[in-house]
């Protein structure tokens, strides 16, 4: 997981020592928007990879989910897999 | 995905983007001032009709009192237009007021049409010379041989029975919005090659004449004199035969393509030789007023998904080819199905299920073009369906913020955030916000400005 610190030092005037720090956390990655079936569909297989390659960092609500930058391909062909799991073509 | 809107207006944009001189000398064509008349919107088709007979110039604010309360934005786009096409010219006084009178040429042109009728300048041939001339049937047939012929050579040059006598080059302009040629691969139709096929015909003979014309410089050919010999043309009357020798040299070499393109048909008799326009180029002037004629339609669509199509066309063949699954092909008949399959590699090329259900709408057998609705609504709202079942994820960069020091820091930021529009959600309780990535430099920004 990869996360910036934001860390700001507000020195005011020199003498009076009155520092304020303001340290929030702000972490880069993809929101993932969906209906609910089709999130419970990308958590379930972000379980199923090696812990290695899990994606999900926050799951905000059941429709939102926050994974790391650059899975949305990922993301998006294991949706298409999925779907043409239900397809049948006819022999030609 | 771009929309590319190919229709006639395209063409009078050509023709307003002339230099003013070269328009001014097209106007002294009655019939480019009536095509021109024909292409306006409805608004300024009244103003012209309103100002033909007065030759002293109107204000614009005696122009603006015959309009009702919300007819401003309209009157602003004809007003527009007519200044564009130099129909109306405008002189603005002292005080910044315009007012505007007719194109005088064009007045006078205009006038003499509705007094006289059109007359054209050329007589038709009398019958005694012009044997064998085909009848409205043999020449509506000939005509869509030649275009159908012309298209499938455009789409894959393979397909084509018979080539045209359009220069490799030519064709490769034609070409050049529709496919794509990458190296050591067959040219691929591109998206706006895909919603090209899938357009009335009138629709595309326009683009087609539209990159003709603006082509037409390089190869040496005035654009203004292939504009008015092209609108003259449409007011032709289809079956009449005309001499070759009442056009000039620029006119007959133009004849010879436009016969490839199945606009006009060429016979030659024993000492003369003519031309005779079919019904293609007399709907290009009828197309130009928005209203276009209905030609037979062939699909049946049921509500097993089944499509019956029957033509005997290779064009359709194709055509159906993009979105269904052709299964039979008879004598008269093509059967096929629209399967989910067939319907994703057609999203997947661009074609919108839109344009897929216009089609078989516009182009819906008589029998069933009578029943409302003429394409089962199962199988449009299925459609439709589809097209969003590959929609149903949506992606958005963003940052993910945490570990506030305090409530108001997480107040403040939030509503910075959405002041901004890049608030995408936040959780009030564990003080949590994901922004936009677009305006995350402007958040840092924000919060090192916090004390």
């Amino acid at each position: 997981m990869q996360s910036t610190s934001i860390e700001m030092n507000n020195m005011g005037n020199s003498f009076k020592a009155f520092r304020v720090y303001i340290m929030v956390n702000a972490t880069k990655g993809l929101v993932i928007s969906s209906d609910i079936p089709m999130v419970q569909f990308i958590i379930n297989y972000n379980s199923s990879l090696p812990a290695s390659q899990r994606f999900i960092l926050h799951v905000l609500d059941n429709t939102h989910l926050f994974v790391l930058p650059n899975v949305g391909e990922m993301i998006r062909s294991a949706i298409s897999e999925f779907r043409d799991q239900n397809s049948y073509e006819k022999p030609a | 995905m771009p929309q590319v809107k190919i229709i006639a207006k395209n063409f009078m944009d050509m023709v307003a983007s002339l230099p003013a001189l070269k328009l001014d000398k097209l106007y002294d064509n009655t019939f480019i001032c009536e095509a021109v008349l024909r292409s306006l919107p409805a608004l300024a088709k009244k103003y012209v009709l309103q100002l033909l007979f007065i030759d002293v110039t109107v204000t614009g604010k005696s122009l603006e009192e015959w309009l009702l309360q919300d007819g401003f934005s309209k009157h602003r786009v004809a007003v527009d237009r007519l200044v564009q096409l130099r129909v109306f010219l405008e002189s603005v006084d002292r005080k910044k007021d315009s007012s505007y009178r007719l194109n005088p040429k064009f007045q006078i042109n205009l006038q003499k049409y509705l007094v006289h009728g059109g007359v054209l300048p050329r007589e038709p041939m009398p019958s005694s010379i012009t044997v064998r001339l085909p009848t409205l049937e043999e020449l509506d047939a000939y005509a869509l041989e030649q275009w159908e012929c012309f298209l499938l050579q455009l789409i894959s040059s393979s397909q084509a029975e018979r080539p045209t006598s359009f220069s490799s080059s030519m064709m490769k302009i034609f070409q050049r919005g529709l496919l794509s040629q990458r190296e050591k691969e067959a040219p691929r139709l591109t998206v706006n090659g895909f919603q090209f096929l899938l357009l009335d015909t009138n629709a595309q003979l326009w683009y087609i004449i539209r990159e003709y014309i603006s082509n037409s410089e390089d190869r040496g050919v005035d654009p203004a004199d292939l504009i008015s010999f092209l609108l003259e043309l449409s007011f032709h009357v289809t079956g009449e035969a005309y001499n070759v020798n009442t056009l000039t040299d620029i006119q007959r070499s133009t004849i010879k393509d436009l016969a490839d393109l199945g606009l006009v048909k060429l016979q030659q008799g024993r000492k003369e030789s003519w031309f005779i326009p079919t019904k293609l180029v007399t709907n290009l002037s009828v197309s130009l007023s928005d209203s276009s004629s209905r030609k037979q339609g062939f699909v049946v669509v049921e509500t097993n998904f089944r499509t019956y199509a029957y033509s005997t066309s290779k064009l359709h063949c194709e055509i159906l080819r993009l979105f269904s699954r052709v299964e039979y092909q008879l004598p008269n008949l093509i059967v096929g199905a629209i399967t989910k399959e067939n319907l994703y590699t057609a999203f997947e090329n661009g074609i919108t299920s839109e344009q897929i259900i216009s089609f078989l709408q516009q182009n819906a057998h008589p029998r069933v073009a009578e029943k409302t609705p003429s394409v089962p609504e199962n199988v449009t709202d299925q459609i439709r369906l589809w097209e969003a079942d590959l929609n149903r994820v949506e992606i958005t960069p963003s940052h993910f913020y945490d570990e506030f020091p305090s409530r108001d820091v997480f107040e403040s930021s939030c509503d910075y955030a959405r002041d901004n529009g890049g608030l995408l959600w936040e959780d009030s309780k564990k003080m949590l916000l994901v922004v936009k990535a677009e305006i995350h430099m402007q958040m840092r920004e924000y919060l090192r400005s916090q004390k």
